[in-house]
């Protein structure tokens, strides 16, 4: 594939999202960061949607909706997949000023931005 | 011949972009009217664009194509594909392209018919235009 471009930061969407959906795109983009974690963690120990599901004692399909985006990751299931992953989720929050800094222009917004990490238990201990 | 196409969405870090085909964009836009189906596209392309493993199950890699990944829609009943090309341009900004919109899919597998639509699409080249 050959792609030819000379400043993308120039261009205007076709379309732009209004702040209500842009808020649920937000919102929806916070549970991914948590939802491809577990991702991960299900592939580095070999444990499948089914199994989940079956151990923290919900449905599979119910799992599948959540991971699709269809339906919301709520904070009592994320508990229970931390538990039987043996996982702790750590957060780490970054003013996104600050990346600004870092990146000069690529960041326009003032607001804060949090960067979620699985971490093993038996590691914490 | 170079085809062009426009600009959708970018990631907040503006490292990656999400561009429509002229070709699909009048499909696209027929089924984001849909507010189910905008949600879920705009969920699987800020997914794509803003988490640093951008592959799951309803963004896959395309095994047997080059740098051809398919997007996968089921809301509504639905079940229907975008097809999109991957590239980097020389400062390594990745450029994500729904190249070919498919409304329905009957199975998992890849026929022949769109086999030969997805070599016609992987020889795609794009300019992005200011």
């Amino acid at each position: 594939m050959k792609l030819s471009s000379k400043n993308i930061r120039k261009i205007k969407p076709i379309s732009q999202p209004t702040v209500a959906e842009e808020l649920a795109l937000d919102e929806l983009l916070l549970m991914a960061k948590f939802l491809s974690e577990i991702e991960q963690q299900q592939k580095l120990k070999d444990i499948d949607r089914k199994t989940l599901a079956k151990l923290i004692g919900t449905s599979p399909s119910y799992l599948t909706q959540v991971f699709r985006g269809d339906k919301p990751l709520n904070f009592k299931t994320l508990t229970k997949i931390q538990t039987v992953l043996n996982i702790r989720f750590e957060l780490s929050v970054i003013t996104l000023s600050e990346e600004i800094q870092n990146k000069s222009d690529k960041l326009p917004l003032k607001t804060s931005k949090s960067r979620i990490l699985a971490t093993e238990s038996s590691q914490l201990l | 011949m170079k085809k062009y196409c426009y600009l959708y969405r970018s990631s907040k870090n503006l490292e990656r972009h999400f561009f429509i085909d002229p070709e699909c964009l009048m499909d696209i836009k027929i089924i984001l009217e849909d507010d189910k189906f905008k949600k879920k596209l705009n969920y699987i392309i800020e997914r794509i664009l803003n988490l640093n493993t951008r592959y799951y199950e309803d963004y896959i890699k395309l095994i047997s194509f080059n740098e051809l990944n398919e997007i996968r829609l089921f809301p509504n009943g639905m079940n229907a594909r975008i097809y999109c090309k991957e590239g980097y341009t020389e400062e390594g900004t990745l450029l994500i392209i729904a190249s070919m919109f498919l409304e329905k899919k009957k199975s998992n597998k890849i026929t022949k018919e769109l086999q030969n639509r997805l070599r016609i699409i992987e020889k795609y080249e794009y300019e992005i235009i200011i």
